[in-house]
């Protein structure tokens, strides 16, 4: 059958047929790779699952504007970005016992040129140093978690550091170092910040001054959003509808518009949209990927070659990819039969405080102010706090968007109670206790990871390309549960604190997956091939030109936003492919191209988009 | 109700003289179509030149009723004034495809293109007119395209500006911003505006633009428009059938059809005749699963972009205090002459509270009512806190 299919997918050079490397997934792991990559003369293909929101992306001079937009519609109630559960579900259960259900969101992220960073907050903390030895440090204070995997990492904090400065300069972190408006929990840095911090908004500092009150250390929270004009992008204007939205003016600094962009104008990448890969194609020992199928926008079947493949499509379906590879064998990358397994995913604990005034979500930008103090850790993330379980970083958040929060907050049940006591559902829109009024602590709890919270292929259901979607397989273990018990008060004191009239939480119910986009583990590094997916490096233990760049690799999911780790761990990926000796020395110190205002938006571009009825950019840049 | 026959499949397709008829009327009727359906008794003008929408008078009737009876006019305005109507028409009227000449705009000249069976020779076109997929264009395209091109409205507006909001001009020069134009003076002396260093350019409207969808998006609206039986590759997966919100036509077809077949059996009278209380005695024996559609679509209609049909003069967001979009000048305006520090708008500034607000905080019915959500099981350990305060605002 044929649709229309007036949507050619090319950007970059268009011209380059032999590739030395193949990435499948264009988001913050694959773009960060493609960057190193390309930048060192190694010639990329990039296959990206979605479309490009982003036409001009590749042509040289001034960023140009996207297709993004202040709409709600659009981006959140039509889920412009996001993978449609129409026409490529998930499933989902408990235990290994329950039959698996088809679930319209099984923690699904978008499928778009650069990836989920391009419509989250990017909000990018670094972990700190004890998440990288955290069985460790777990072991010495004696807590232990009957039926967890924790693992030390193959790699330490100050090993990964000089990345963490290198994402941080490439993608334009705001933030505050040291001193008032610091996270006193983070580690130690090489380096300042290399954008001033965030003007606040009004919810953001309503609930700082709670939190300053009890003693807590709220902080400016670490954002890729521009303070000022870096890197040819403009600054934030604070518009506020900013997480769920793609910026209007390229202000996040999310890997399309740095790392992506970077590596489609040096020439020697060239990224496919709407290509959907399929599987990965070995040879006859098992130890190589001699190249991909994918399913292009026609829905035909293509393949395409290189010399190693670097999977990057995050992690459910990056270990989906390798069930689907070698349906006859144990699966690529699974001698060890950790394939798949200690999917994490951050346990959030949200509590919802309704102030007497407006506070106006609809402005300011996603998450300007936060605190860690509830992580369960020490100052410069040295050491396990005692007496206090494992938490995580609380983001100070509310609401911006109207239309989902009637949706959310006015189900049938809330309508039928609000009924009782003689409020109609028009009083509760004009008054608007549920939007309005809010402001939201949101803690990125960290989950144990569990050997058996794991994803594998459902046996039944199968997507619009009739191949077995992803069955997730997750129940929450007492340690993030108690823990959330345990700081649910303390979360209910800042409120407040901080002059709220009402606090409570939203409800947690385990029979409905989990939807944080913090989505971790399932090929997890280590140094020991039987107890771990891929090595130190990202490398698959069983194959000798595989290699993973995202999420997939954490061992434990720390308490922290996980992106920055992520590009972090993909920069070091590729640097240690082209530069196995010192992967450190590829990084320079040299600033940003192109450092400067951004006085000319670029309107050609978008303008030949509409006008021409077709895909712009499609031109090599050399 | 009327008999209906929306989808006529199975009528032979023949360019008849007829059919270039309605085609040459409608084309020079294009501009009286445009202003769309403005309140029941105005439906008809599209009725009058033969073009088929999807939902019919009759229908339209009823939807209007039902959903000023889900968001009622007070002293405020409701559903009715903010255009609801004319959101859930566009929705139900877009196809997939039925942008025959490829231009990302739905207009009389695609409706050409479909009848004539014209097919673009871009490649980047290819099956423009096709819009039920089966590889012709046939009179089922037809059937298709006509609702399309005259009531949908956009799946996905375009991006990034509506051109409501100016330029901030420290930011992007005027000199250098090819694409805007000079607005009329009053609309630069507005309130949003004033005290803000902008130059008075607005940005085009993108907004009115649709974004063309790719071939998975397109599957999936149709799933949508017409139900999982019209997408043969989806027979493997359970959602596509079991999602409320998929094959929204028939689900509108047969819920407006009950809400009258209840109104009559019950009360013997049309369910826009009937008193507000009657009103919610058959929304109570309908369909719940159809009463919860008709409220997401009643809260999309009223709080949408203007360019999806709904929220008409940006009515529903005046009603709940929204202001919406407001790229690309924002709240917080970067000062280039001062490295690091941010204009306010003063009316609505990013850091606080607006001048005029007040800490009264809610009606005592919401409050009764947030008092016991706080409480409730669900949501242990809610908490009604003893001394809310409200940080700058005056008590």
């Amino acid at each position: 059958m044929s649709l229309p299919s007036n949507i050619l997918g090319v950007l970059g050079n268009t011209d380059l047929d032999r590739f030395d490397a193949l990435i499948i997934g264009s988001g913050a792991g694959g773009s960060a790779a493609a960057h190193v990559l390309a930048a060192t003369g190694q010639k990329v293909l990039v296959l990206e699952a979605g479309d490009n929101h982003f036409p001009g992306l590749d042509h040289p001079g001034m960023i140009p504007w996207p297709l993004y937009s202040n709409d709600e519609i659009k981006m959140t109630i039509r889920r412009f970005d996001f993978q449609d559960p129409l026409v490529e579900p998930r499933t989902f259960r408990q235990t290994e016992r329950d039959v698996a259900r088809a679930h319209p969101d099984v923690n699904n992220l978008t499928r778009n040129v650069g990836g989920a960073a391009v419509i989250s907050s990017v909000s990018y903390p670094r972990f700190t140093a004890i998440d990288f030895r955290m069985a460790s440090a777990l072991q010495d204070a004696g807590r232990s978690y009957p039926g967890t995997s924790f693992a030390d990492w193959p790699l330490s904090y100050d090993e990964l550091e000089p990345f963490y400065a290198e994402t941080e300069r490439l993608s334009g972190i705001a933030g505050i170092a040291e001193g008032e408006g610091a996270d006193p929990f983070q580690s130690s840095r090489s380096g300042p910040f290399p954008l001033p911090p965030q003007p606040e908004m009004y919810a953001g500092r309503v609930l700082a001054n709670g939190a300053t009150q009890l003693g807590y250390h709220p902080f400016n929270y670490l954002s890729a959003v521009n303070t000022r004009p870096y890197d040819g992008r403009s600054p934030c204007v604070s518009c506020g509808l900013c997480t769920n939205y793609g910026c209007a003016r390229n202000a996040k600094g999310s890997p399309a518009v740095t790392t992506l962009r970077k590596a489609l104008l040096t020439g020697n990448c060239q990224l496919r949209y709407n290509a959907h890969v399929s599987r990965l194609m070995l040879d006859s020992a098992r130890r190589h990927i001699v190249g991909v199928e994918y399913i292009d926008n026609d829905g035909q079947t293509q393949t395409a070659t290189a010399e190693y493949v670097i999977l990057a499509a995050s992690p459910i379906e990056s270990v989906r990819l390798c069930f689907l590879s070698d349906p006859d064998g144990p699966s690529i990358g699974n001698s060890s039969g950790h394939l798949g397994r200690h999917m994490m995913f951050h346990f959030q604990t949200i509590g919802v405080g309704i102030f007497k005034q407006r506070l106006h979500g609809e402005r300011g930008r996603s998450i300007t102010n936060g605190m860690a103090d509830l992580r369960g850790i020490t100052e410069g993330g040295a050491a396990l706090r005692q007496d206090w379980p494992l938490g995580g970083v609380i983001e100070f958040g509310t609401s911006s968007e109207p239309i989902t929060a009637a949706r959310e907050s006015l189900q049938p049940q809330a309508l039928a109670f609000a009924h009782v006591v003689g409020v109609s559902f028009k009083q509760l829109l004009v008054e608007s206790p549920f939007h309005a009024h809010i402001a939201v602590m949101i803690m990125h709890g960290e989950d144990a990871p569990q050997p058996t919270n794991r994803v594998d292929l459902d046996p039944t259901v199968r997507d619009v390309f009739g191949l077995p979607v992803p069955r997730l397989t997750y129940k929450n273990h007492a340690f993030e549960l108690d823990a959330s018990t345990f700081y649910k008060p303390k979360m209910l004191d800042v409120l407040e604190a901080a002059g709220a009239a009402y606090g409570f939480f939203d409800p947690f119910d385990p029979s409905v997956p989990p939807t944080s986009r913090h989505i971790m583990g399932g090929l997890r590094m280590g140094s020991d091939p039987h107890e771990s997916v891929c090595d130190a490096w990202g490398r698959f233990h069983d194959v000798d030109n595989l290699y993973c760049v995202d999420g997939g690799l954490f061992v434990t999911g720390s308490g922290y936003n996980p992106t920055t780790t992520i590009i972090a761990l993909g920069l070091r990926t590729a640097a240690a492919i082209v530069s196995p000796a010192g992967p450190e020395r590829l990084l320079s110190a040299a600033p940003p191209q192109s450092l400067g205002i951004h006085t000319r938006p670029h309107v050609s571009a978008i303008r030949e988009y509409y006008r021409r009825g077709r895909p712009f950019g499609t031109r090599a840049a050399h | 109700m009327r008999e209906t026959s929306p989808l006529p499949r199975a009528a032979a397709f023949e360019l008849s003289r007829r059919q270039l008829l309605r085609l040459f009327t409608v084309g020079a009727g294009a501009t009286a179509l445009r202003l769309r359906y403005r309140a029941p008794a105005l439906a008809n003008t599209s009725r009058a030149v033969g073009v088929s929408s999807f939902l019919t008078t009759d229908e339209l009737v009823t939807l209007d009723a039902a959903t000023a009876h889900i968001v009622p006019t007070d002293s405020n305005v409701g559903a009715r004034e903010c255009g609801t109507v004319d959101y859930i028409q566009g929705m139900l009227s877009f196809m997939p495809g039925s942008d025959a000449n490829c231009d990302r705009h739905l207009s009389a000249a695609d409706l050409s293109a479909t009848v004539l069976g014209l097919r673009m020779p871009s490649p980047s076109c290819r099956d423009g007119g096709d819009v039920d997929g089966n590889g012709v264009v046939d009179a089922a395209d037809v059937v298709f395209a006509e609702s399309a091109v005259f009531d949908a409205r956009p799946v996905y507006a375009g991006g990034p500006f509506s051109g409501r909001h100016p330029q901030p001009h420290v930011l992007e020069p005027s000199r250098n911003c090819r694409a805007c134009h000079v607005a009329p003076v009053q609309q630069a002396s507005s309130a949003a505006t004033a005290g803000v260093p902008t130059l008075n350019y607005y940005p085009p409207n993108f907004f009115e633009e649709h974004v063309p969808l790719p071939r998975l998006q397109a599957l999936s609206w149709k799933i949508r428009i017409l139900g999982a039986d019209a997408v043969p590759e989806v027979v493997d997966n359970p959602l596509a059938s079991e999602v409320l919100e998929t094959d929204l036509r028939r689900r509108y077809r047969d819920g407006l059809a009950a809400l009258e077949a209840i109104s009559q059996q019950q009360f013997g009278k049309p369910f826009v005749q009937l008193t507000g209380q009657q009103q919610t005695s058959v929304f109570n024996k309908a369909d719940p699963d159809f009463v919860t559609l008709l409220t997401y679509h009643t809260v999309e209609g009223m709080l949408c972009t203007p360019e999806y049909g709904g929220n008409r003069d940006r009515l529903g967001w005046q009603l709940v205090g929204f202001d919406g979009d407001s790229q690309p000048l924002g709240y917080a305006i970067y000062d280039e002459s001062v490295p690091g520090s941010y204009h306010e708008r003063p009316d609505r500034p990013n850091f606080g509270p607006n001048p005029d607000e007040d800490c009264a905080g809610f009606s005592r019915n919401i409050d009764n009512f947030l008092t016991i959500v706080s409480q409730a099981g669900l949501t242990q350990p809610g908490r009604r806190f003893s001394n809310p305060y409200c940080l700058d605002v005056p008590k």
